[in-house]
């Protein structure tokens, strides 16, 4: 935790002069959000083993913990959205996607990658921001696409639905006293098959299931983004699964075990109206 | 500097650009030989994604890709296991089983022709490509069949541990920088299995090749009696491929039907076993409960058990379920479910007239198909 903090880079980095051809040049601002995963106010990691987890306070084992966000933005203190324009490198970042990794291969994060990446990087013209914007998960127009040649970071089947024909938009994974693995997949679902004329994509998704975050008052210079599982798991008793549906939480519309989940990410669900201001997943410190 | 190096690099090679252009204002094209289809007689040309076009090599190597147990990180099944040739791609049995011992919940489908259909999988009307389609045995969980879940690296380093194979992909994928890739893979698997065309059954010499004595008399009632009215067949099993979920190059706007055939009614109101509720699991629709995609019919006399849940051992059983109106019909008082399709009546039929309906269904049973070396495995086969 305090090395991470301390290996920050705190960059309002003005690059006229490395970048610019000419005189009017904007400045621009490289940006390096930090983003810490936490189970309450412990920091997560592959291998620990947490306590007092959910309304039955059960233990959490973590097993994997990744998350895409997309269509990062900066708002300025007279309220005008700038869109971060996020560095290709790739691996973590392409087409204006982020995969956020907090698990490496110790404990019983067997899956994914060694390799972890806690932070977003991107430019913005320099400015005033009092704020930062972004969504959950894949964008719509790459959702559907090929994951084979998608590019990194989204040709990790171990991230695809392939049946659902899209992203996994976090793959939350753990085990608990009462479950030998409680899934935490959010994704779209109730999605139409391709529209006429094309082979692939969808014609639309019923439920799309990408929660937007807006944090007030967030100092590009000095906060961190707080991904807790402690806070979206607050309102769930993950001892136990609702007998016939998907072990924890896969978005189904018809899992009960969601209801709570999808509440703490401020998104709709059955019956339950989105309620933005109801998320407690995402916080700014 | 870096940049002025880059700038000249740019620069450069825009003049190579104009320079190539200059040389050959239409450009060096070497178009791929045409894929001979090799159709039988009345068969449409398929459909086919355009970043996947068909070329000898590149099926050829999905032929071998198919076959190959390296295909499962276990080593114990490859596509094949579960797609026999002989029983025209399926394995005969009630629920199919992965490489892990793991019973998946339905009934392994054909591959015959399954370059037409417009969905793939029983269920599913997200999965419209087989390049999309092949994702999920290979890198399923629930269940698990051929069990790469988190080990895409294993199966690409395995692959390209092998040179053999490592120039049959760069034959089939001349263009690919990376010639072992998972897009490559799925493409050529994809190929391979769109060129398993069946259209060479008694019935076809009947129908296309003007064979009068090519379908049996029996089998010629059983026609009839399968177009009736009373019987409707086929307003599902319908067209050259006996499946209305079919496109082809000049279909105008593909269909992607699904349809409840009254098979089950749990709850009075058309309810499906928890486990498998068919299309409603991927809309959520409540009218999409217990919807499932008609199969093709060609070679159904060697793909039972029937239904998506192989829950039907025998064409005989499958009939009964139909004439009954729907199975469930019996364990709701005579009920329909308000779900089932309607053409799934119920009608009566004469011990003669079933044995006709069978023998038709007999007559779509494509030897020729079900033995072509072209389809084989290349280990016993060559």
């Amino acid at each position: 935790m305090r090395s991470l903090l301390r290996s920050r880079l705190l960059l309002p980095l003005a690059l006229v002069g490395a970048l610019g051809c000419g005189e009017d040049e904007p400045e621009v601002l490289t940006v390096e959000l930090p983003v810490v995963a936490r189970v309450g106010t412990e920091a997560f990691a592959c291998g620990k083993t947490y306590t007092n987890v959910g309304t039955t306070g059960t233990t959490y084992e973590p097993m994997d913990f990744r998350v895409y966000v997309h269509d990062v933005r900066l708002v300025t203190r007279d309220g005008q959205e700038v869109p971060v324009t996020l560095t290709e490198d790739k691996t973590w970042q392409h087409s204006g996607v982020v995969l956020l990794d907090f698990a490496n291969k110790d404990g019983l994060c067997t899956q994914g990658t060694e390799g972890m990446n806690a932070s977003i990087k991107g430019t913005v013209p320099q400015g005033d921001y009092t704020g930062l914007r972004f969504t959950l998960g894949i964008p719509e127009e790459l959702n559907h696409g090929d994951p084979t040649t998608l590019g990194k970071p989204m040709e990790d089947t171990g991230l695809h639905w392939n049946w659902q024909s899209g992203f996994l938009f976090t793959r939350i994974e753990g085990r608990t006293q009462g479950l030998p693995q409680h899934v935490m997949h959010l994704g779209s679902t109730a999605c139409a098959p391709p529209p006429e004329g094309q082979t692939q994509g969808t014609a639309g998704c019923a439920n799309n299931n990408r929660p937007e975050f807006h944090l007030d008052g967030f100092d590009v210079t000095k906060n961190t983004l707080v991904m807790d599982l402690g806070t979206l798991f607050a309102g769930s008793d993950l001892n136990v699964n609702t007998p016939s549906t998907a072990a924890g939480c896969m978005s189904f519309p018809t899992d009960a075990d969601c209801a709570p989940i999808f509440q703490r990410l401020g998104l709709a669900f059955g019956g339950q109206a989105a309620n933005p201001a109801a998320q407690t997943f995402i916080r700014a410190e | 500097m870096a940049r002025r190096q880059a700038q000249a690099w740019k620069a450069l090679a825009t003049v190579a650009l104009l320079a190539a252009g200059c040389a050959d204002p239409s450009g060096p094209t070497e178009e791929p030989a045409p894929y001979d289809w090799k159709l039988p007689a009345g068969f449409p040309k398929p459909r086919v994604p355009e970043d996947n076009p068909m070329s000898e090599a590149k099926v050829q190597l999905g032929r071998r890709l198919f076959y190959d147990k390296r295909l499962s990180l276990n080593g114990t099944q490859s596509c094949g296991s579960c797609h026999e040739q002989a029983r025209a791609f399926t394995d005969g049995r009630v629920h199919s089983v992965g490489s892990t011992g793991e019973a998946h919940r339905r009934n392994g489908q054909g591959l015959a022709n399954v370059a037409y259909a417009t969905s793939l999988t029983w269920a599913n009307s997200a999965l419209t490509t087989l390049e999309a389609q092949s994702l999920v045995p290979l890198f399923g969980r629930e269940p698990v069949e051929l069990g790469f879940a988190d080990q895409q690296e294993v199966l690409l380093e395995r692959l390209r541990a092998d040179p053999d194979l490592t120039a049959r992909f760069a034959e089939a994928f001349p263009n690919e920088a990376t010639p072992v890739s998972l897009a490559t893979l799925t493409r050529a698997l994809s190929a391979f299995e769109r060129s398993l065309i069946s259209g060479t059954s008694a019935y076809d010499r009947y129908l296309y090749g003007k064979e009068v004595d090519a379908l049996s008399p029996a089998a010629k009632r059983g026609l009839q009696l399968f177009l009736s009215e009373r019987l409707e067949c086929d307003h599902c099993h319908s067209g050259f491929n006996f499946q209305d979920a079919t496109v082809h190059e000049a279909t105008a706007e593909p269909v992607l039907p699904y349809h409840n055939t009254g098979l089950y009614n749990e709850d009075g109101q058309g309810a499906y076993p928890a486990g498998d509720t068919g299309l409603f699991e991927i809309t959520f629709r409540p009218e999409d409960m217990g919807r499932f995609r008609a199969p093709s019919l060609r070679n159904v006399a060697v793909t039972g058990p029937y239904m998506h849940d192989g829950s039907l051992e025998t064409l005989s059983d499958v009939l009964d379920h139909y004439a009954a109106g729907g199975r469930a019909r019996a364990v709701n008082g005579g009920q329909p479910s308000p779900l089932q399709s309607a053409f799934v009546r119920g009608f009566e039929l004469t011990p003669e007239e079933k044995a006709d309906v069978i023998a038709f269904l007999e007559s779509l049973t494509d030897t020729a198909f079900l033995t072509d070396p072209r389809f084989a495995d290349p280990a016993t086969v060559p």
